[in-house]
C-alpha cells in the first residue's frame, strides 16, 4: 500500500461495510438510550435501559441477577465450546497436514470436513433430534442391546445437546486457520527438532504450537464471537430451556421493546470487543498473516 | 575405528531406486564431500545417515555403533539443513539451545552452555535476536552452533553453503574445515560444487544416478577420474575417444602453435585472469585447453583462425565407460 491510489480497490468493501455494519450498530447504540412503551419507541437520552439491565446486580445478598446469570450461562457454553473446537480442531488440522502425505489426499480429506456446510445450519441442528431424542436412535440402540433401561434424559434438550450441536457447527471454523497457519510451517523444521531429539509431543507444543498461535487465535475468535451470541442452537438443542443472552435480545424483540434489546445488544459487543482485543494482545495476528 | 561406516546402503521409494549399494568408511579426522549432480542421491545418502529416511538394505554405523533402525533422536549425528531450519519463534540461543532444552536441561545452565557455542562462531552478541534478524552468514553459523551443541560424533551438511553469496561461500567454507578439523568428528558434506568439494573434502565421493562412481581425495579425483562421468562433472578434462580407447586429456595439457600440422580451427578465447580457456574445434569434436596468455597471446591467433593442437600421448588418462 504504498500509493494512495490503490485504497481505491478497498473503497466497495468498505461502503458495503459502513452501510451494512457500521451505520446499524451506530442505530443500535443510539437506540439503546431511547424511550420505549408497549406500543410505541420515543426518541430520548435516558439511562433507563442500561439500569433496568442491571437491576438489583450489584445487591449481592439477592443472589445472582438474571443478567449476570444469563452471562455465566453464555460463557460457559462459550468456554465449553471453545475448548472442545480447539482441542478437535487442532488435532484434525495437525493430522491433515503433518500425518497426511500426499497433497491430492490433504485437499480430499479437507473437502470432507467442509460437507457438513452442504446443508443449512438450522438442518444440522435439527437431525440431531431425532439421533438424540428420548426415543431416538441412540437410546432405542443402547436399550435394545441392554446396555441401559430407561432411556437417557440428559441427551437432548439438555446443556450436552447445546455444546454437541456447538462443537458440531463450529469446529470446521477452528480447523480452516489452524491447517492454514500449519500448513505454512517448514518441514525441516519438524526434521530439525527430531534431529534435536525431540519426541512427537514435544515438537506440537514447542514448535507446531507457537508457530500455528495466529490460526488458533483466529478460530478461536471465530468460535467465540459465533457462539457469543447464539440463540438458534441453544433454543432448538436446548428445547427452549437454557438462558443466552442472545436469546434474550431475541425474545424482548419480539415484544418490541428495541431499546432494550439495544442496550442488551450494546453489552454483548462490548463485552465480545473487549475479549478479541485481550486475545489480540495476546498475538499480534496482523504480524503473523 | 572407523568413526562413520556407511555399508552397502540402498534406498528405495515403490518402483524407483535412489541409493544403491552405497559403501564408505571415514575416520574421526575426515572432511567428506558427497558430489554430484542433483537426483544423484547424495543427500538421500546423507539423510539415511541422520535417520530422517528409511533405508531399505544396508548399515550405518556411527563411532562403533549400528544405528540403521534408531531414529534420528537416538542418533549420535547432528544435522545441518539446508535452508539452516532455525526456528523462526525462538532467539538464536534458544535455537542453539533447543536440544538441551529437550534433554532437560535447566533454563540457566542451557543458556551458559549455548552462549559457548555461540561464542564458538562468533556470534555471542547475538543471542537475543530472531533469526530473521540476521544475515544468511550468521543464520548458517547459528545452524552450526545448533547442530554441535548435543556433541555429535559425526556432523552431516546438507548443501550448508548453497544460500551464501560467492565471497561469504569462500570464507564460510574455510571455517567449517577449520571447525571440523578442531572437533575431530567427521563432517559429511553434500554439494554439487565441484571447487567445493576440492577446496574441502579429504575424501571426496562422486556420486550418479544414485551410485557411488569414485572415491578419492581431490587429487586422486582430478588426476585420475575413474569414468567418463567423473572426468565430464569434475570439470577441467576433455573425454576423448582415442585409438587407445576412450581416455580424458586435460585442458592444461592442450598445446596450441601455429606451426606444425594444421588440425584445429579456434572456435573461442575466454580470458580468464591467470589463463586463456581457448575452444578448438577438432577432429575428436570440441576441446578446451587452458593456457598461459602470454605464450598463447604471442602466437596472434584469433577466433576463426587455423592452427596445430597436440598433447602428450603420456597425459592420456584410460577412463572406463
Amino acid at each position: 500500500m504504498t500509493k494512495p491510489t490503490n485504497s481505491i480497490l478497498a473503497v466497495p468493501f468498505a461502503m458495503v461495510l459502513a452501510t451494512f455494519f457500521v451505520l446499524p450498530l451506530i442505530l443500535v447504540v443510539v437506540v439503546s438510550f431511547w424511550d420505549y412503551t408497549e406500543y410505541s419507541l420515543i426518541p430520548d437520552l435516558i439511562l433507563m435501559n442500561y439500569a433496568e439491565l442491571f437491576y438489583g446486580c450489584f445487591d449481592w445478598d439477592q443472589g445472582l441477577c438474571t443478567t449476570f446469570a444469563t452471562y455465566l450461562s453464555t460463557f460457559k457454553y462459550v468456554f465449553l465450546t471453545w475448548c472442545l473446537t480447539l482441542v478437535i480442531g487442532f488435532g484434525v488440522a495437525l493430522y491433515l497436514v503433518f500425518c497426511v502425505r500426499s497433497l491430492r489426499m490433504q485437499i480430499v480429506l479437507f473437502l470432507v470436513c467442509t460437507i457438513p456446510f452442504w446443508t443449512s445450519n438450522v438442518i444440522r441442528m435439527i437431525s440431531w433430534i431425532p439421533l438424540l431424542g428420548r426415543n431416538g436412535i441412540v437410546n432405542t440402540a443402547l436399550m435394545s442391546l441392554g446396555i441401559i433401561d430407561q432411556p437417557i434424559e440428559w441427551l437432548l434438550y439438555s446443556g450436552f445437546s447445546v455444546t454437541l450441536g456447538f462443537v458440531h457447527l463450529y469446529t470446521l471454523f477452528m480447523v480452516v486457520p489452524i491447517f492454514n497457519s500449519m500448513a505454512k510451517i517448514d518441514k525441516s523444521l519438524i526434521e530439525a527438532a527430531k534431529d534435536s531429539g525431540a519426541s512427537a509431543w514435544q515438537i506440537i507444543t514447542n514448535i507446531i504450537i507457537p508457530l500455528s498461535r495466529s490460526g488458533i487465535m483466529i478460530g478461536s475468535i471465530f468460535v467465540i464471537t459465533i457462539v457469543v451470541g447464539d440463540f438458534i442452537t441453544i433454543g432448538v438443542l436446548g428445547g427452549q430451556q437454557i438462558a443466552s443472552v442472545g436469546k434474550i435480545i431475541y425474545v424482548e424483540m419480539s415484544y418490541l421493546q428495541f431499546p432494550a434489546a439495544a442496550a442488551n445488544a450494546v453489552v454483548l459487543v462490548s463485552i465480545t470487543l473487549l475479549m478479541v482485543a485481550a486475545m489480540m494482545r495476546i498475538v499480534n495476528v496482523r504480524k503473523e498473516l | 575405528m572407523n568413526a562413520l561406516e556407511v555399508i552397502d546402503l540402498s534406498i528405495k521409494y515403490d518402483d524407483v531406486t535412489a541409493v544403491a549399494n552405497v559403501t564408505f568408511k571415514l575416520s574421526a579426522n575426515q572432511y567428506c564431500c558427497l558430489l554430484g549432480p542433483s537426483g544423484c542421491g547424495k543427500t538421500s545418502t546423507l539423510r539415511a545417515i541422520a535417520g530422517h529416511e528409511t533405508v531399505s538394505e544396508g548399515d550405518v554405523i556411527v563411532d562403533g555403533q549400528n544405528v540403521t533402525d534408531f531414529p534420528p533422536a537416538r542418533r549420535p549425528t547432528s544435522m545441518m539443513f539446508q535452508d539452516y531450519a532455525l526456528f523462526p519463534h525462538l532467539t538464536v540461543l534458544d535455537n542453539v539451545g533447543f536440544a538441551l532444552k529437550i534433554g532437560g536441561m535447566s533454563k540457566t545452565e542451557r543458556h551458559e552452555v549455548a552462549l559457548g557455542y555461540l561464542k564458538k562462531v562468533q556470534l555471542d552478541g547475538f543471542s537475543n535476536r530472531l533469526p530473521a534478524e540476521l544475515s544468511g552468514g550468521q543464520q548458517q553459523r547459528v545452524a552450526l552452533a545448533r547442530a554441535l551443541v548435543t556433541s555429535p560424533k559425526a556432523l552431516l551438511l546438507d548443501e550448508p553453503l548453497s544460500a551464501l553469496d560467492p565471497f561469504l561461500r569462500i570464507d564460510m567454507r574455510a571455517e567449517l574445515k577449520a571447525m571440523q578439523q578442531s572437533l575431530g568428528i567427521p563432517f559429511v558434506h553434500v554439494t554439487h560444487s565441484q571447487e567445493e568439494a576440492m577446496a574441502l573434502s579429504d575424501v571426496v565421493i562422486v556420486m550418479d544416478g544414485g551410485q557411488i562412481q569414485q572415491v578419492g581425495s581431490p587429487r586422486q579425483i582430478y588426476d585420475t577420474p575413474a569414468n567418463r562421468f567423473v572426468a565430464e562433472f569434475i570439470g577441467g578434462h576433455n573425454v576423448i575417444e582415442s585409438d587407445r580407447g576412450l581416455v580424458s586429456v586435460k585442458y592444461s595439457e592442450l598445446q596450441m602453435d601455429t606451426r606444425g600440422e594444421v588440425n584445429s580451427k579456434i572456435e573461442r578465447i575466454e580470458y580468464l585472469g591467470q589463463y586463456l580457456k581457448v575452444t578448438v574445434g577438432t577432429m575428436y569434436g570440441t576441446l578446451h585447453a587452458y593456457t598461459d596468455d602470454k605464450a598463447f597471446l604471442g602466437l596472434g591467433l584469433k577466433v576463426g583462425d587455423e592452427c596445430n593442437t597436440r598433447w602428450d600421448p603420456e597425459t592420456e588418462i584410460l577412463l572406463t565407460n
